[in-house]
């Protein structure tokens, strides 16, 4: 029972990950919380749910969804979100809720308000004996997804060229653009990045949650809480508040189940009190 | 945050016609009419209230729903539970609005931009979360039965459209005056300081975390009082109310009606709950329209209405001139 709640908790922080990592990248370089994150996991657990419909592979809805809810991404960046970063933090945050509304509707028009659900490839639909119990192999699969993204950031980012240029903009954007380091083509391709792997979030999370109308809505202020707590900008703060996010929500619901819910805010608001910029802040 | 709007003149010009056509309205329409009146006048006095906190105290919270809540759990909790006077119970909703806001306000004020909305947000929501789950307030059922204060000494019937309709207006115009008159004043002008300057007030000797309890808390006891009004007119409360995207909605009526004049969070508060009425009457994808619209409100209209109003004015007046 305890193992199954700790690989339950896992996955789910893993999920937490992928969205938080995202909005945590984009917070870092442009200042800007994207309240329309939510928006993009689901858009992209529904352009999952089309390519399954149509091609029944799930492969391929795992591979497509990403990239075209990263293109997405990419096209608000140049129409929306270049043009507002200067602008004062309630235009911005007030622009991604207007967003928030087109999300919903363009749901709604393209897939109905029905909920979906997609099941997992045959190879994953078992389940996996964990020291004498059994457990989903899917769940398990989404444990390793998101250690794989967690890898592949940690290599571009602290490793890479890019990734250096990506740090030196964080840090000190004026800097960078001094040695020629082009930030607007760096912001274009990590917020990009960044909704691909809410896009990823979405179609990972699909066979488990199923896609539904509102599900945006249930995951952005968990990942938004995860931001803050984790320290917004911070690769570390996002898995850190992740796994706590996803380890009190997971335990709490098992065992003060009534609590569960104040229990995740009030962790934040602690954090907060004594850390005000989040457990691995920058200044 | 840069220079809010400030023009006291055009905001009693605006107010004053504003008040005049929902009087007009009130008298000359018919029931529904009359409601929706009732539902635009505390809609307003709710965007006024995040209106003074946003443009006055450089505060933007998406966690205001929860004073909406506050107010509206207070007054059917005290009038039902309690059986105490609803006239009363409504000065008392306010009042805890205004003793809650100071508690937490004493906590969060110091913090700034993105910090002070995502902090307000998981307040609104842990708030949220607790009534769902909370039996004293009905969980996800809510609250039903709540009575209108009864007026039957005057020789009126609050549940008479008309009468009701009346008596938000005339919470409308007694909330406006106060924050009129406080944005006027001497705290007024301290926190325009320290929204533009909050380093140089302090230096002067000025006492700036005070400053913004007293902002804040002012603000939370307005929407306490929009709460209350709006049990009032429905009888009933659900949790739904403290949701943080009516916060949001909020903030959108104020950006819509130009942010920091009071009276463009009235004309906002009436565009915004007319077009979602209208719209969604005639066609299905309307939340797609407001979106689109709103977000071009944001790109390209900066001052809102407010701001096309004071154009045009100033137009006009320079024809006339020559």
């Amino acid at each position: 029972m305890f193992l199954i709640q700790f690989f339950n908790a896992l996955q789910f922080s893993m999920t937490l990950f992928l969205l938080a990592v995202g909005l945590t990248i984009i917070f870092g370089l442009m200042k800007i919380v994207n309240l329309a994150h939510g928006s993009l996991y689901m858009i992209g657990a529904y352009i999952g749910l089309s390519v399954w419909t149509y091609s029944s592979s799930f492969w391929l809805a795992l591979l497509i969804a990403p990239i075209l809810t990263g293109l997405i991404g990419a096209l608000l960046y140049k129409v929306l979100f270049r043009h507002i970063q200067t602008a004062d933090p309630m235009r911005q945050v007030l622009l991604t809720f207007g967003l928030i509304y087109i999300g919903l509707d363009v749901v709604r028009i393209f897939w109905g308000t029905m909920s979906h659900s997609i099941s997992a490839p045959n190879l994953l639909s078992g389940s996996i004996l964990i020291l004498g119990e059994p457990y989903p192999s899917y769940r398990l699969f989404v444990i390793f997804i998101g250690i794989i993204v967690l890898i592949f950031l940690y290599f571009l980012i602290e490793k890479t060229k890019i990734g250096a240029q990506v740090r030196a903009s964080v840090d000190d954007p004026e800097m960078a653009q001094l040695l020629k380091i082009d930030t607007d083509k760096i912001l274009f391709y990590m917020f990009a990045l960044g909704c691909g792997l809410a896009g990823l979030g979405g179609i990972t999370v699909a066979p488990i949650l199923g896609v539904e109308p509102g599900m945006d809505m249930e995951v952005l202020v968990l990942t938004l809480i995860v931001v803050v707590l984790g320290g917004p900008g911070s690769l570390k703060g996002a898995l850190t508040g992740a796994l706590i996010i996803g380890f009190v929500d997971s335990f709490g619901k098992v065992y003060i189940p009534q609590l569960a819910q104040i229990i995740i805010y009030a962790v934040m608001a602690i954090t907060l009190l004594f850390k005000p910029d989040g457990l691995y802040s920058k200044s | 945050m840069r220079a809010v709007n400030y023009n006291p003149k055009l905001r009693l010009q605006i107010f004053l016609v504003l008040i005049i056509s929902a009087i007009v309205f009130t008298i000359f329409g018919g029931y529904f009419t009359r409601f929706f009146i009732a539902e635009i006048a505390i809609l307003s006095i709710f965007a006024m209230s995040l209106d003074f906190l946003a443009a006055r105290g450089g505060m933007v919270s998406l966690g205001h729903a929860m004073f909406l809540g506050i107010g509206a759990y207070s007054t059917a909790v005290l009038s039902i539970d309690f059986e105490i006077n609803l006239i009363l119970t409504t000065f008392l909703s306010l009042f805890i609005g205004l003793i809650i806001g100071v508690i937490l306000a004493y906590f969060i004020v110091f913090l700034d931009g993105i910090f002070f909305i995502m902090v307000t947000l998981a307040l609104g929501e842990m708030f949220n979360a607790w009534v769902f789950t909370s039996d004293l307030l009905g969980g996800s059922d809510g609250i039903s039965g709540i009575m209108r204060p009864d007026l039957s000494n005057l020789g009126l019937d609050i549940y008479n459209p008309l009468i009701f309709s009346f008596y938000t207006l005339m919470w409308v115009l007694f909330i406006y005056l106060l924050l009129a008159r406080i944005t006027d004043s001497a705290l007024g002008r301290n926190l325009d300081a320290i929204r533009q300057n909050i380093n140089r007030v302090s230096s002067l000797g000025g006492y700036t975390k005070y400053y913004k309890i007293i902002a804040f808390s002012l603000s939370s006891g307005v929407a306490a009082l929009a709460g209350s009004l709006y049990v009032q007119l429905n009888g009933f409360i659900s949790p739904e109310l403290t949701h943080w995207t009516v916060s949001g909605e909020g903030l959108i009526m104020i950006i819509v009606g130009g942010i920091g004049s009071l009276s463009g969070a009235i004309l906002g508060a009436s565009i915004v709950h007319i077009i979602q009425h209208e719209l969604s009457n005639i066609i299905n994808w309307w939340m797609l329209i407001i979106g689109v619209l709103f977000i071009l409100i944001v790109l390209f209209m900066q001052d809102g209405l407010w701001g096309l109003i004071e154009k045009i004015k100033h137009k006009l007046f320079r024809i006339n001139f020559k």
